[in-house]
C-alpha cells in the first residue's frame, strides 16, 4: 500500500462503518468515531466500562488523520504510514470483521425460481518453515453437493457482485458434504500438494537439521543433569526452527451460494 | 522426507463458526486483499516496508539478511561500536515478528540502556517492547526489557527459565564470557528458539572467549571445549574465524565507509548580568544540607532563573530563603537573551537541547515574546503529539526546544543547526543530542554551539571535560560500561562527584584527567585484541 493510497482507504473505512467525516481534504480526514469504532481503536476500555455501568451514552472521540507528508494544517493530527500502529489496528478491525461470511450471488431482474448451489470456500496461508521461511495463499472452493474442488476460487470471483440476503425467488440447494467434512478434504489434498511440491524444501531442511543435531551430540557429554537440560533445549530449539514445517493458516472464508450457471462456469473450465 | 503439515488452525475456525458474524462482501475482499499484502516471500526482508522512515546502511542490511537467511535466527551480532547493532536487532525482530515466528520475547540490557532500547524499539520499529516494572508479572508481557542483573536474581530467574521465549536478545552480551558467572549460566538456562548476542567486543582477550557465546547461540559449532583448545592451537586463526563467521556478523568502521559531513563547532560566552552573578555567588554560599544540593541549583541557576527556582520552592528548608525572592525579582536571564540573539543570528532551523523543562517553557515565551516560530518537545508528550511537533517544526517553525529525555533515536538531518543552551556532563548524552542531525546521509555542514556562562559551572565544565572530547571518540557508547566494569558509577555520577568534593579548579582537573584516561586506556585496551583477533 503506498502512502497515496492511505487517505481513500481510510475515508472508505471510516465512511463504511459510519463514522462522521467532518473534513475530508487531500491527506487530512477528520472522523468523529461510531461507539464502536471508538471502542475498537481509541483503547480505554475503562472510559467505556464506566459509561455502560452509569448507563449514560458516552462520547466517542473526534479524532484528525493525516496520511500526506508536507501538508500544512493548524490542528494536530496522527500521522498514519504503512507500518505505523494505527493502520495496523485497524487493518486487523477489517481482518476480523472479515473472517467468516454467507454470500448470496447477486440476481438482477430475478422473476423465476432459482436454485443456489453451496460452496465452501477458505483464503489460507501456507507457511513454508525450516530451510527457509515463506508463506504462500491458497484459496479453495468445494461444491458441497457433490465435493468438486477449485483452487484460485477466490481470484475468480472477486469481480463478482455478492450480497447477504437470499435474493428473490431464489433459493438454497441444501449441502451433502458439511464444511466440517470439507476441511478434512481439503487438509488431505493440501498435504499432498505441499509433499509433491516442496521436495527440495524438505529436503534441504531435515539436512540442516540433521547437521545441527549431529553437531549438538558430538558436543555434548551428558554428566549432569544440566548438562541434560541444555541438551534438550538445544534439541528444541533446533527442531523448531529447522525440521521441516507448514502451516495451513485460515484467513478467511465461508459459504457462497452461486446460480447454476456460475457454478457451471467454475467447475467445467 | 516428508514436512509436517499442520491444519490444526482449521478446525479452530470452522468449529467456532457460529462466533463469527458474516461479514459483507465487501470487507470480505478487503481482508483477504491485506493479508496478502502481509504474505512474505523467501529470501526477502519483508520488515522494511514497514519501517518507511528507516534507512539501513548496507552493512546493516547483510547483517540482517545473513542472519535471516543463512544463520537462521541466531547469532552473535559483534559489529564495532557505533555501526548501529541495536538497529540491526530491531530489524531482525520485526522481521521475525512479520514472519509470524516470534510474539514472546526477552530483551536483556545493562540497566542504563533499558530506557534506551524501550524508546528505540517503540518509535523506530514501532515494536510494543515494554520495560519491566515490578508491579507486573513476566508472564504478562509479550515484549519484555529487564537488566540481567534484575533478571538473574530469584524469584525471576525461576520464573524466566520455565518460559519459552521465541528470541533472547542479549546486550553488551560481552558480560558472559565468562562461563563459571552467574550471569552465564542464567542465560545458558533460557529456552529461546530465536537468540541474538550484541557485543563490540566478542573477544576482548582470547580468542576462548567466543567459545562459551557461541555455545549459546549455537550449541556444537566450535565442539567441545578441549576440542577446541587443541584446534586453536594447532589450526590457523583463519580456520576458526571461517567457522565462527557461521554465526558471527562483524562489521569495523575502517570497513563501512563513512560519508559523513564536518561538524564546526562553537563557543558563544556571555556573562551574567550583576544581579544575577550576585544570585550566583549567594547560590554557592547557601547552607544546605548536602553540597550536591549548592552545585545542582548553581547548575539550574546557569539554565533559567525558572529552574532554580522551581526547585528551591519544592524544598521545605530553602523555599523561606531570601534567594528566592532576589530571583523573582531577576527581570530575565542573560544566557537566554543571548541566545536568542544566536537564533536570529542563524539564518536557518535550529535545534536547542535543555536539560531543564521549566528553562524549555522560559525559551518559548521568550522566542514567542521576539517573534520566533518554536516547538517544544520533550518526553512527557503522547506519541502523536511528538509527531505533530516534529511535523511543525520541519514544516512551519524555525526552531525546536528539546530536552534529551525526548529526543533519543529521533531523525533530525534537515536541520543543520544545533545550539547546547546547557551542557550535558556525560559526553554520551552530547554524542546522543549531535547524533541527531549529524548521521549517516548529512551531507551539509554541522553546526553545534555551546552556550557558556562565563565565571561559572558552565565554564568550568567546558574547561575541564569538553577539551577532552576528541579522546573518546570510538567509546562513547561505552562509557558506561567501561566505568561499570570497574566498579564505578556512571559518568555524569563520577563528574558530579568530582567537583563536588574538590576543594580546587586544580584538583578537579587532576581527578577528570584519571578519569578520562582509565576510559581511554580500556579503550585502546578493546582495540588491541580486535587487532588480536583478526591477526
Amino acid at each position: 500500500m503506498k502512502q497515496a493510497e492511505i487517505h481513500e482507504f481510510l475515508y472508505e473505512f471510516f465512511d463504511h462503518r459510519q463514522a462522521s467525516i467532518l473534513d475530508n481534504q487531500d491527506g487530512l480526514l477528520t472522523v468523529k468515531l461510531t461507539k464502536e469504532l471508538d471502542q475498537q481503536l481509541m483503547n480505554r476500555p475503562f472510559y467505556w466500562q464506566y459509561i455502560n455501568t452509569m448507563g449514560y451514552e458516552g462520547e466517542p472521540m473526534t479524532i484528525t488523520y493525516k496520511s500526506k507528508e508536507g501538508i500544512e494544517a493548524e490542528t494536530e493530527g496522527e500521522w498514519i504510514h504503512f507500518g505505523s500502529p494505527r493502520l495496523q489496528q485497524i487493518f486487523n478491525v477489517i481482518q476480523e470483521e472479515g473472517r467468516y461470511t454467507t454470500l448470496y450471488e447477486q440476481i438482477w431482474g430475478n422473476t423465476s425460481r432459482t436454485p443456489l448451489y453451496p460452496w465452501f470456500v477458505c483464503n489460507l496461508q501456507v507457511k513454508y518453515r525450516g530451510w527457509y521461511i515463506h508463506d504462500e495463499m491458497v484459496s479453495i472452493g468445494i461444491l458441497l453437493t457433490n465435493g468438486t474442488m477449485r483452487f484460485n476460487w477466490i481470484d475468480e470471483n472477486l469481480d463478482q457482485q455478492f450480497v447477504q440476503q437470499v435474493p428473490d425467488y431464489a433459493y438454497k440447494i441444501p449441502y451433502i458434504i458439511s464444511p466440517e467434512r470439507s476441511i478434512e478434504h481439503i487438509t488431505k489434498e493440501l498435504s499432498s500438494r505441499i509433499e509433491q511440491e516442496a521436495v527440495s524444501f524438505s529436503e534441504k531442511s531435515v539436512e540442516l537439521y540433521n547437521q545441527e543435531l549431529k553437531m549438538l551430540d558430538e558436543l555434548t557429554e551428558l554428566h549432569t543433569e544440566e548438562d541434560q537440560q541444555f541438551y534438550d533445549q538445544s534439541k528444541e530449539q533446533i527442531y523448531e526452527r529447522l525440521y521441516p514445517k507448514v502451516e495451513v493458516n485460515w484467513i478467511n472464508g465461508g459459504l457462497f451460494y452461486l446460480t447454476q450457471e456460475r457454478t457451471k462456469q467454475l467447475t467445467s473450465s | 522426507m516428508k514436512p509436517i503439515v499442520n491444519t490444526d488452525h482449521l478446525y479452530e475456525v470452522i468449529n467456532r463458526v457460529q462466533d463469527y458474524q458474516n461479514s459483507d462482501w465487501d470487507t470480505f475482499k478487503k481482508a483477504y486483499e491485506l493479508s496478502q499484502l502481509s504474505m512474505t516471500n523467501k529470501n526477502e526482508l519483508s520488515s522494511l516496508k514497514y519501517l518507511p522512515n528507516l534507512e539501513l546502511l548496507p552493512h546493516q542490511r547483510e547483517a540482517v539478511e545473513k542472519v535471516i537467511f543463512h544463520m537462521h535466527g541466531r547469532a552473535i551480532l559483534a559489529d564495532e561500536v557505533g555501526l548501529g547493532k541495536t538497529i540491526e536487532a530491531g530489524v531482525i525482530l520485526k522481521e521475525l515478528m512479520i514472519k509470524g515466528l516470534v510474539k514472546k520475547v526477552l530483551i536483556l540490557v545493562p540497566s542504563s540502556l533499558i530506557r534506551q532500547w524501550e524508546s528505540e524499539m517503540n518509535y523506530t520499529f514501532f515494536i510494543p517492547a515494554r520495560a519491566k516494572h515490578r508491579s507486573y508479572p513476566w508472564e504478562a508481557y509479550d515484549i519484555v526489557i529487564s537488566s540481567i542483573d534484575l533478571a538473574k536474581k530469584e524469584p525471576h530467574a525461576s520464573t524466566l527459565i520455565e518460559q519459552e521465549f521465541d528470541l533472547l536478545i542479549v546486550d553488551e552480551a560481552h558480560r558472559l564470557k565468562n562461563a563459571d558467572t552467574k550471569n552465564y549460566q542464567f542465560v545458558k538456562q533460557l529456552k529461546s528458539t530465536y537468540c541474538l548476542l550484541l557485543t563490540a567486543t566478542p573477544i576482548q582477550n582470547k580468542i576462548d572467549e567466543v567459545y562459551h557465546l557461541m555455545k549459546i547461540v549455537r550449541p556444537g559449532l566450535l565442539g567441545d571445549k578441549r576440542i577446541f583448545k587443541e584446534k586453536v592451537k594447532k589450526s590457523s586463526y583463519d580456520t576458526i574465524q571461517t567457522l565462527i563467521k557461521q554465526s558471527m556478523v562483524r562489521s569495523r568502521k575502517s570497513d563501512v565507509q563513512d560519508p559523513w559531513a564536518t561538524r564546526e563547532i562553537k563557543t558563544i560566552q556571555v556573562n551574567f548580568t550583576a544581579e544575577e552573578q550576585h544570585v550566583y555567588d549567594e547560590l554557592q554560599q547557601l547552607e544546605t544540607s548536602h553540597a550536591l544540593t549548592n552545585l545542582t541549583l548553581s547548575r539550574e541557576f546557569c539554565s533559567s532563573r525558572e529552574a532554580c527556582y522551581l526547585s528551591m520552592k519544592k524544598q521545605e528548608k530553602l523555599k523561606e530563603s531570601p534567594i528566592v525572592e532576589l530571583i523573582e525579582q531577576l527581570p530575565n536571564h542573560a544566557k537566554a537573551l543571548r541566545t536568542i540573539d544566536l537564533i536570529q543570528e542563524i539564518d536557518d532551523k535550529v535545534i536547542i537541547f535543555t536539560e531543564y523543562k521549566s528553562s524549555q517553557l522560559y525559551l518559548q515565551w521568550l522566542c514567542q515574546q521576539n517573534g520566533i516560530s518554536a516547538v517544544p518537545y520533550n518526553g512527557d508528550f503522547r506519541k502523536s503529539k511528538k509527531q505533530w511537533m516534529l511535523q511543525l517544526f520541519q514544516n512551519n517553525a524555525k526552531v525546536l526546544i528539546a530536552t534529551d529525555a525526548g529526543a533519543e533515536g529521533l531523525n533530525l538531518q534537515f536541520c543543520k543547526n544545533m545550539i547546547h543552551y546547557d551542557l550535558p556532563w556525560n559526553p554520551m548524552k552530547l554524542e546522543q543530542r549531535i547524533g541527531r542531525i549529524h548521521r549517516f546521509g548529512q551531507k551539509d555542514t554541522v553546526n553545534i554551539f555551546y552556550v557558556v556562562l562565563n565565571n561559572t559551572m558552565d565554564e568550568r565544565i567546558l574547561n575541564l571535560l569538553y577539551d577532552k572530547l576528541s579522546i573518546f571518540e570510538g567509546v562513547i557508547g561505552e562509557i558506561d560500561q567501561i566505568l561499570s566494569s570497574f566498579g564505578a558509577n556512571s559518568f555524569e555520577e563520577e563528574i558530579t562527584d568530582i567537583i563536588q568534593e574538590s576543594q580546587s579548579t586544580k584538583e578537579a582537573e587532576i581527578k577528570i584527567d584519571n578519569l578520562v584516561s582509565v576510559i581511554q586506556s580500556e579503550s585502546e585496551h578493546s582495540e588491541g585484541e580486535l587487532k588480536d583477533e583478526t591477526s
